[in-house]
């Protein structure tokens, strides 16, 4: 009871604390509603672009369109695609990292090896746990460099193309899965690897036969989530050349088409609201 | 029922500080049925994790089959482990595979690696008809194909039955079996493992809270309360007041 009545202070404090430090912040960098509001009548652009939210184009605003272009809508359905295929390419080579080092991340199997021989007991625990703090911190690498970064760096190694759109996605959301794969299987129920090792099973078929299935609703759902931000990733990655929806919706932008760009910007909010739906339909399948 | 199979001598287990298990001494002899009774936190788990070799004494010698568990290397050991079937409490299935798998799941061990994904994944006819067989004695054999999440709870623990049968044991193992049920069912469950236990001529180790809902099921009774052996009685010369003696003192502790 007066555990509760202390956290209720505290949480209080924190929140008080918040609030003052929002208020420092914004008078330091001067902000108020009225100079944004302000800002956004005063230019016409501005209006203009938020205006045109309301009607998409369905066709090309330029006047004139080279005749060989395909039609507005079919170059925004291939935008789409493309955005998807990379981030599918991306999300392979995420799998393949963060299933392989998640396994070496977790601490599920040389925590709970039994081992009865004192001397090799102490051997493997060492040797687990060079193996374990080297795949943390290769896996802390990989995704402690944004996309972005990777991008720079892979599109200067291999020029515009689908290796360097996969390693940039791939890379740091390969470090996440492995982080959070490791995480979620270590905080699945034990309980039945134990009755598997009890069985006579080792560390690594405990692993795969109990402890991993045990996991994979979390796993799956932790995968899709990623799949989820890797289109995301794709799209940005447009910037930089590769024909995502974010190339076509920054060529738009450059000319002032506002429409166009709502266009590619629906495209992509219903490219993430469709993986979301499939996602919570494999989800309801597993968990059943 | 004549041969010596497990004994333990003057056996302690030590978590920290606090025994789990004091001084305990027993026999237990092969193809017997055996309950251990007492009270929560007796140490009626640590003592069948004595059996199965995953939990090790600190202080005295535990003897398999004559032989020093303690001496025991770790393939030995892994042996052991493998013909001891062990129903949890908790049933300790994987959920989100099938019946047949998690049953298969016992024997993965004896195989080379692909050998053992083969079963796994892909369980031809002869083995499906093994699994069948087994399942069929527990009544749940048209539960084969089903995902052990869409069972219920007796269902679940017949899998868990099937599953230390599979393993081909000569002990079996079980924690709480009846902890969760009503006084008709638990019987009815106590019987199936007496039967099992008698037409495989397997030796038997049921933790349990109430000795009566056992009554005919079971050859002999050890009590323990506060990790030390209280008595050790065929199930026929079991005096009342012994199994009074075994909860009162909690009652009081429970008044004061």
């Amino acid at each position: 009871m007066f555990r509760t009545k202390r956290n209720l202070g505290r949480r209080f404090f924190v929140a008080a604390v918040m609030g003052l430090l929002a208020l420092v912040a914004a008078f330091t960098l001067d902000l108020s509603v009225l100079s944004l509001l302000e800002a956004m009548t005063a230019n016409k652009a501005t209006i203009n672009f938020f205006t045109a939210a309301f009607m998409p184009a369905f066709d090309y605003q330029a006047i004139e369109v080279p005749d060989s272009a395909p039609h507005f809508l079919l170059r925004l359905l291939e935008a789409s695609w493309m955005t998807v295929w990379y981030a599918a390419g991306g999300m392979a080579v995420a799998l393949l990292i963060g299933t392989s080092f998640g396994f070496f991340c977790s601490s599920f199997w040389w925590v709970e090896g039994q081992v009865k021989n004192r001397e090799q007991r102490k051997l493997i625990a060492q040797f687990a746990f060079l193996t374990y703090f080297g795949a943390r911190t290769l896996m802390t690498l990989c995704r402690s460099v944004h996309e972005l970064l990777w991008a720079v760096l892979f599109l200067a190694a291999f020029g515009v193309s689908e290796v360097s759109a996969m390693l940039a996605i791939g890379i740091p959301a390969g470090g996440m899965l492995a982080k959070i794969f490791a995480e979620i299987i270590d905080e699945s129920d034990h309980g039945p690897a134990e009755a598997l090792r009890a069985c006579g099973l080792g560390s690594f078929r405990t692993f795969i036969f109990a402890q991993c299935p045990t996991a994979l609703p979390d796993l799956v759902a932790y995968l899709l989530y990623r799949f989820e931000c890797a289109l995301r990733s794709s799209a940005v990655l447009g910037f930089f050349g590769l024909p995502t929806i974010g190339f076509y919706l920054a060529a738009s932008f450059e000319n002032l088409h506002y429409r166009e760009v709502w266009s590619y910007l629906y495209a992509l909010f219903f490219l993430v609201i469709i993986v979301d739906v499939w996602s919570s339909a494999i989800r309801r399948r597993i968990q059943r | 029922m004549s041969s010596e199979f497990y004994r333990l001598e003057n056996v302690s287990v030590k978590y920290g500080d606090t025994y789990a298990l004091q001084d305990v001494s027993c026999t237990i002899f092969s193809g017997e049925r055996v309950a251990i009774v007492g009270p929560s936190g007796a140490g009626k788990s640590t003592l069948l994790g004595l059996l199965n070799g995953g939990i090790q004494a600190t202080e005295g010698e535990v003897y398999v089959d004559l032989q020093q568990l303690s001496r025991f290397d770790e393939t030995a050991l892994q042996t052991h482990r493998s013909r001891v079937g062990f129903v949890y409490q908790h049933h300790n299935l994987v959920p989100t595979i099938r019946v047949i798998q998690n049953v298969m799941s016992a024997r993965l061990g004896r195989f080379s690696l692909f050998e053992a994904i083969r079963r796994f994944v892909y369980s031809n006819a002869e083995e499906q008809e093994e699994v069948y067989n087994l399942l069929k004695r527990l009544g749940i054999e048209e539960k084969i194909f089903h995902f052990v999440e869409q069972l219920s709870g007796g269902q679940r623990q017949r899998v868990a039955i099937a599953r230390a049968l599979y393993q081909e044991p000569h002990t079996l193992l079980a924690d709480e079996p009846v902890a969760s049920l009503d006084p008709a069912r638990a019987r009815e469950t106590l019987k199936l493992f007496s039967t099992i236990a008698k037409n495989d001529e397997l030796t038997l180790c049921m933790s349990l809270h109430q000795v009566e809902l056992a009554e005919g099921y079971i050859d002999r009774v050890i009590g323990i309360r506060d990790g030390k052996l209280v008595f050790d009685r065929l199930s026929s010369e079991l005096q009342a007041s012994e199994l009074e003696e075994l909860y009162t003192i909690q009652d009081l502790a429970i008044c004061v």
